[in-house]
C-alpha cells in the first residue's frame, strides 16, 4: 500500500495539470448534476410541508354559498378536528396597470391571527387595516411584479377600485398562479361590503384527524352537500408540486445525461492519461514495480483527484437546487441552501463508482503491457489497421493525415465523440421538447380552454339577451355554454365540464375516439391514466345523489387538474332526468380581433351586472423548462467539448514529434491546423450520426413522459426531426473542428527544432 | 561557375535555458557547392545539430544569413521555409523520424502527397525509391517492424523522393551499427554520385572521410577544413584527437 500510495504522489506530480484539471471538472459537474436534481423534489415537497404546517395544517378547502351551508357541510364529519373561521369573499378580477385582470377570490378578513386553521401566510408588507387597502396574492405578485405600495385595480361587475397592495401573502386554497386561477386576495371587511357584491360566498379551511383520507371526506361533504365546492390538499399539494416535478424530471433526466457523458469523458481522459504515460510505466516496471502496483496506483490517483470535486459538486448542486424549485420560487422566495451529507454519499458512491469503472479498464492494461512493446510505444493494432484502410481513401494529403489524427487511437475518439454525441443528443433533444412545450403551452385549447373570453349573467333568466348581443357582435366567431362541477367517481371528487352538445365552436381538441353523443362523455388523459380505464369503456358516477352510467366515447385534450377531468354533454345528464344549467358563455373571438375589444363591445351591450372576462394566458409557460433545458444543454455541451479538447490536446502532445517530422517534411502550419481540424470534424461527424437519431429517440420518450406529466398524453406533440438535424449536424462538426485546431495550435507556435526533441 | 547551394554567413544563434545563455554559434560562415558532399564533425555540444535545423529551415538564426538553393532562410516567413523545406530540401534523422502508423512506402510518398502529387503517382515513385535502396519486399509493411538499418534508408528515401536541392543527414548513422551504417552510406554516396548535394553531420571519422570535405565545429565556427585530399593525409590524425575535445 506504502508503495502504491508513493508512486500516486509521484504521478500525480508529474501529470499534466490540465488531465488533473479535466478530471476533476467533469466530477465536479457530475456530482453537482446528481446533487441538484435529486433535492429539487424533496426540498420544494419539504418547503411546501412547511408552510402548510405553519398555517394549522389544512386539509380541506370549503367554499359555500353562506356560512350555514359552510358550518353544515363540515360539522357532519367525524374526521374534521378543526374547522378556521370562515371568511366571506366575492369573485372580482384584479389588475396591475397595462396587465390582464386575473379571477380572484377576494376574502374579507380583518384579522389573520384570529383565521385559525389555513390562516394566510404574510409574505411581505403589512395585513390589511384601512380602506381600499388590499393584500394580494405573493404568487400572482411576483407574476407580474407587484410590489408593496403599488396600485392594483379591482373590478367587481364590470366596476373598477383603485385599490393600494400592503402586503403580499399565501394561502392553501388552490395552488399557486398561475397553475391555478382564482388567486385569492384579502380585504378588511369594510372594504369588502362597499364593494357592494351581489354574490358573497363563505370559504375556510378544515383539519382532519391524521390518517384520514382528504380525498373520500371531500368527496362525501359534496355528494350530500349539493352547491358546495371542497378541495383536498392531496389534490392541491401534488397541483403546486407538479411544476418542480416538471422541473425536477427535467434535471434528474438530463442529468443522468451528464452522468453519462461524464462517464464517457472520465473514461477517454482516464484512457488518454494511462496511453500518454505508457512508456512511463515500462520503465517503472524495469525498475521493480509490480502490474497490480501500477494499475492500483492509477485508480488511487483517479479517487484522489476526483473526491474533493465530488465534494465541491455537492456544495454547488445543493445551492444551484433551490433555484430549481420553480413553481414555489415566486411565491415563497429561494428556499435556503441545504447540505444533506445523505446527499453527498449518493454522489460519492455514483461518480466515484462511475470513476472506477472508466479507469480499471484502463489501469488494468496498463498494468499489463508488456514492457518492450510500451517503450517502443508503436500504435495499436486496432489502429493500424484502420490507418491502412484510411491510406486508401481518396483525397487532399491534409484530409487523409487528418482523418489518421483523429483515428489515431481509435478508443480514445469513439469515446471523446461519444460525449460530444450525448452533448448532440441533449441539445437536439433541448431543442425538440422546448419547442413543442411552447406550442402545447402556447395553446390554450390544449389546456382545455379553447376559448378567449367567458360571460356569466347574473342570472339565468338573461340567457336569451346574452345569445343575441354575441350574434350582433361582429368580433365573435362562435360560442358554447358550460358548466364546471364535479363528479363523485371511484370516491374521488373529479372535476367535470358540463357542455351543450352540437355548438358551432370547434372547441375542445379531440385526441382520441368520438366527440361525446347523449349518453356518452369524453375524458382527458390523466384520468384514463389514474383509473386505468381506456375509450370505449362504460364508467360509473354519482352526481346529485343519482347514478349515471356513461360511455367513454373518447379523449380530449385538458391539463386542468392534471386532466383527471371528465367532459360530459348536457343531454347526458338531462336523459338521465337531471336538469343541468349552463350559466357560463365560453366565447371564441374571431382571428386577429383584439379579445380585449370585444369585451369591451360586449360589456356595453350585456345585461347589467354580467362579468365578461377574458382568458389570461398561461405566463408560466415552459420558460423554466426552458432555463432549465438550456443549464443543462450548456453543460453537457462544455463537458463534452473540454473533453474534446483535452483529447485532442494530449493526442496532438503525444504526437508532437511526428508533427515536427511532418514539419521538417515541408509541411506549413496552415496545412497543419487544416489537418487537426479535419481530426476533429471527423470527431464530429461520428457524433452527430450517432447524436442525432439518439436525440430523437430521447426527445420523444421525454415529450411522452412530459405530457403524461400534465395530464394530455399522446397525440398532441410530435418531434420535428430534418430542420434540427440540419442546424445541429453542422454545428457538430463545425465543434470539432474548431476544437481540434485550437487544440492543435500551441504546438504551431512551437519551433519546430523542440517539436522534434520532444518525446 | 554555377552559385553555391548553402551560403551561410556571419551565422549567430544563442539559447537562453532560463538559468544561463548559450551561444551555439558564434559567426559562423559556410559555402557549400552543387554536388558537394560536405561532412560535418565536432565535439558533442559544438552546435552541430543546430547548424543542420538552420540550414534546414527548422530554426533561425538571430543574426546572419542563411542561403539555400538561391532563397534567403533567415527573411522567410513560417510559411515560406515551409515551402522551400518541402521543395528543396530534405532531412535524415539520427532516429529516423518515420511515421510508425504509415506503412514503408507510406512513408516515402508523404512528402509527395504534402507536394501535391496524386496519390497512386506518389506510391509508385515511392516503389521505386524503396526497390532502389534495396527495400521492395519491406515496403508494404509496418515501419515499426524494420531494423534500424532498413528504417533509416525509408528514412532516406523520404528525404529524396521529392528530389531536393540539399539533403541534410544529422548523424545518419550514429545508431546503427558498423553492417548497417555502410548499407546506409552506400547509397548516400550513390545519391552523391549522381549530383545531390549533401550536409551531413558525423561523429565517426571513417563516415566522414567519405565526403568530399570535411568542416570541424568549434567555439561556434568552422576552426578546421579538410579538403579530400587532406583527410587522407598524416594531418587527419589531428582531426581524430578533436573529437575527444
Ligand atoms: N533549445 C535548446 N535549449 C537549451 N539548450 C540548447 C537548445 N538547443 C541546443 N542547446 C544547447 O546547444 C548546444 C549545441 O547543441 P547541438 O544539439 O547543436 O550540439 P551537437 O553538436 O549536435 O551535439 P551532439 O554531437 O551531442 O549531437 C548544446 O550545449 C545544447 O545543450
Ligand atoms: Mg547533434
Amino acid at each position: 500500500m506504502k508503495a502504491i500510495l508513493a508512486l500516486t504522489f509521484d504521478q500525480l506530480r508529474n501529470r499534466r495539470k490540465g488531465g488533473i484539471v479535466m478530471l476533476a471538472l467533469v466530477a465536479t459537474l457530475a456530482s453537482a448534476a446528481v446533487v441538484a436534481g435529486a433535492s429539487v423534489l424533496g426540498n420544494s415537497g419539504d418547503r411546501i410541508d412547511e408552510v402548510h404546517m405553519s398555517s394549522g395544517q389544512p386539509d380541506l378547502f370549503v367554499v359555500g354559498s353562506d356560512p350555514d351551508l359552510f358550518h353544515r357541510a363540515l360539522s357532519g364529519q367525524p374526521e374534521v378536528v378543526a374547522i378556521g373561521t370562515p371568511s366571506s369573499g366575492a369573485r372580482v378580477t384584479i389588475a396591475t396597470s397595462g396587465n390582464q385582470g386575473v379571477s380572484t377570490r377576494l376574502g374579507a378578513l380583518d384579522d389573520p391571527s384570529s383565521a385559525g386553521v389555513g390562516s394566510p401566510q404574510l409574505r411581505s408588507g403589512r395585513w390589511v387595516s384601512g380602506p381600499d387597502e388590499i393584500v394580494v396574492d405573493a404568487a400572482w405578485a411576483s407574476s407580474f411584479g407587484v410590489s408593496v405600495g403599488a396600485t392594483v385595480t379591482v373590478e367587481l361587475n364590470g366596476k373598477p377600485t383603485d385599490m393600494v397592495a400592503v402586503g403580499t401573502a399565501v394561502d392553501l386554497g388552490d395552488c399557486f398562479y398561475p397553475n391555478c386561477t382564482p388567486v385569492p386576495g384579502w380585504v378588511t371587511s369594510a372594504t369588502l361590503v362597499s364593494l357592494k357584491p351581489d354574490n358573497v360566498v363563505t370559504s375556510g379551511f378544515a383539519t382532519l384527524a391524521p390518517g384520514a383520507d382528504d380525498e373520500a371526506v371531500a368527496s362525501r361533504i359534496v355528494n350530500t352537500n349539493p352547491g358546495i365546492h371542497v378541495g383536498s390538499w392531496t389534490d392541491t399539494r401534488g397541483d403546486l408540486l407538479v411544476t418542480s416535478q416538471i422541473s425536477s424530471y427535467f434535471v434528474s433526466g438530463l442529468g443522468v445525461f451528464v452522468m453519462v457523458a461524464s462517464a464517457l469523458v472520465v473514461a477517454s481522459t482516464a484512457v488518454t492519461a494511462v496511453v500518454s504515460r505508457r512508456r512511463d510505466f515500462a520503465l517503472l516496471k524495469t525498475m521493480g514495480s509490480t502490474p497490480g502496483q501500477i494499475a492500483a496506483a492509477i485508480l488511487v490517483e483517479h479517487l484522489i483527484v476526483a473526491a474533493p470535486a465530488v465534494f465541491v459538486g455537492w456544495v454547488a448542486g445543493s445551492f444551484i437546487a433551490p433555484s430549481l424549485e420553480i413553481g414555489l420560487v415566486g411565491p415563497l422566495g429561494r428556499s435556503g441552501v441545504r447540505l444533506d451529507p445523505f446527499l453527498l454519499v449518493i454522489a460519492l458512491t455514483i461518480v466515484l463508482g462511475i470513476l472506477a469503472m472508466a479507469t480499471v479498464v484502463p489501469a488494468a492494461r496498463a498494468g499489463r503491457d508488456p514492457i518492450v512493446e510500451a517503450i517502443r510505444n508503436p500504435p495499436s493494432r486496432s489502429g493500424a489497421r484502420l490507418q491502412r484502410l484510411i491510406d486508401q481513401m481518396p483525397g487532399s494529403a491534409n484530409t487523409v493525415l487528418g482523418t489518421r489524427l483523429a483515428l489515431a487511437r481509435p478508443a480514445r475518439v469513439l469515446l471523446a465523440s461519444a460525449a460530444l454525441a450525448l452533448a448532440a443528443t441533449s441539445v437536439y433533444a433541448s431543442w425538440n421538447l422546448s419547442r413543442t412545450v411552447d406550442q402545447i403551452f402556447g395553446d390554450a385549447a390544449l389546456a382545455g380552454d379553447p376559448w378567449d373570453i367567458t360571460i356569466e349573467p347574473r342570472s339565468m333568466s338573461e340567457a336569451p339577451d346574452v345569445d343575441s348581443v354575441l350574434r350582433a357582435e361582429i368580433g365573435v366567431d362562435g360560442w358554447y355554454r358550460e358548466r364546471q362541477t364535479s363528479v363523485i367517481f371511484d370516491d374521488d371528487q373529479v372535476t367535470t365540464f358540463v357542455v351543450a352538445s352540437g355548438s358551432q365552436v370547434p372547441g375542445h381538441v379531440l385526441l382520441e375516439g368520438a366527440k361525446a353523443s347523449p349518453g356518452q362523455a369524453t375524458a382527458a388523459h390523466g384520468f384514463l391514466e389514474q383509473y386505468d380505464h381506456k375509450i370505449g369503456d362504460v364508467i360509473t358516477f354519482e352526481f346529485a345523489d343519482r347514478s349515471l352510467d356513461v360511455e367513454l366515447a373518447g379523449r380530449h385534450s385538458d391539463a386542468e387538474d392534471l386532466g383527471v377531468v371528465l367532459m360530459v354533454p348536457v343531454e347526458t345528464f338531462r336523459e338521465a332526468g337531471i336538469e343541468v344549467t349552463l350559466p357560463l358563455w365560453r366565447v371564441v373571438v374571431a382571428d386577429g380581433v383584439d379579445p380585449f375589444d370585444v369585451k369591451a363591445g360586449l360589456q356595453q351591450r350585456l345585461p347589467d351586472g354580467a362579468s365578461v372576462m377574458v382568458l389570461e394566458p398561461d405566463v408560466a409557460g415552459p420558460g423554466f423548462v426552458t432555463a432549465v433545458l438550456i443549464i443543462l444543454t450548456v453543460i453537457i455541451v462544455t463537458v463534452a467539448a473540454g473533453n474534446l479538447a483535452a483529447t485532442m490536446a494530449s493526442t496532438v502532445r503525444e504526437r508532437q514529434r511526428r508533427t515536427g517530422v511532418l514539419r521538417a517534411l515541408g509541411l506549413d502550419s496552415r496545412q497543419l491546423l487544416a489537418q487537426a481540424g479535419v481530426a476533429g470534424a471527423v470527431v464530429g461527424v461520428v457524433a452527430a450520426v450517432v447524436g442525432i437519431p439518439l436525440g430523437f429517440v430521447v426527445s420523444k420518450a421525454m415529450l411522452a413522459a412530459i405530457m403524461d406529466l400534465v395530464g394530455i398524453g399522446a397525440g398532441v406533440a410530435t418531434v420535428p426531426v430534418v430542420v434540427p438535424a440540419l442546424v445541429i449536424a453542422p454545428i457538430c462538426v463545425a465543434v470539432g473542428a474548431v476544437v481540434g485546431i485550437g487544440a492543435a495550435a500551441p504546438s504551431m507556435r512551437t519551433a519546430a527544432v523542440e517539436l522534434l526533441r520532444a518525446d | 561557375m554555377t552559385t553555391p547551394i548553402v551560403i551561410a554567413h556571419d551565422v549567430h544563434r544563442c539559447v537562453d535555458t532560463g538559468t544561463r545563455r548559450i551561444e551555439i554559434l558564434r559567426g559562423l560562415d559556410l559555402v557549400i557547392e552543387e554536388g558537394e558532399w560536405v561532412a560535418i564533425m565536432g565535439a558533442s555540444g559544438s552546435g552541430k545539430s543546430t547548424l543542420l535545423h538552420l540550414l534546414g529551415g527548422l530554426d533561425l538564426p538571430d543574426s546572419g544569413s542563411i542561403t539555400v538553393a538561391g532563397r534567403r532562410l533567415d527573411q522567410a516567413s513560417e510559411a515560406e521555409r515551409a515551402r522551400i523545406r518541402r521543395s528543396d530540401i530534405g532531412y535524415v534523422f539520427q532516429s529516423y523520424n518515420l511515421l510508425t502508423e504509415l506503412t514503408a512506402v507510406g512513408n516515402v510518398a508523404l512528402p509527395l502527397r504534402i507536394s501535391g502529387v496524386g496519390r497512386k503517382a506518389a506510391l509508385a515513385r515511392a516503389r521505386t525509391l524503396l526497390a532502389e535502396l534495396g527495400l521492395t519486399d519491406q515496403a508494404d509493411g509496418s515501419v515499426a517492424e524494420l531494423s534500424g538499418g532498413e528504417q533509416q534508408r525509408v528514412a532516406l528515401a523520404r528525404a529524396v523522393a521529392t528530389g531536393p536541392a540539399l539533403l541534410l543527414a544529422d548523424e545518419p548513422t550514429g545508431a546503427l551499427d558498423t553492417e548497417a551504417g555502410a548499407a546506409v552510406m552506400r547509397q548516400l554516396a550513390a545519391r552523391n554520385d549522381a549530383g545531390q548535394t549533401i550536409a551531413m553531420v558525423t561523429h565517426d571519422h571513417r563516415v566522414a572521410a567519405q565526403a568530399d570535405r570535411i568542416l570541424v565545429v568549434s567555439d561556434g565556427r568552422f576552426v578546421e577544413e579538410h579538403s579530400l585530399l587532406e583527410t587522407r593525409s598524416p594531418d587527419f590524425t589531428n582531426l581524430v584527437s578533436l573529437d575527444g575535445v
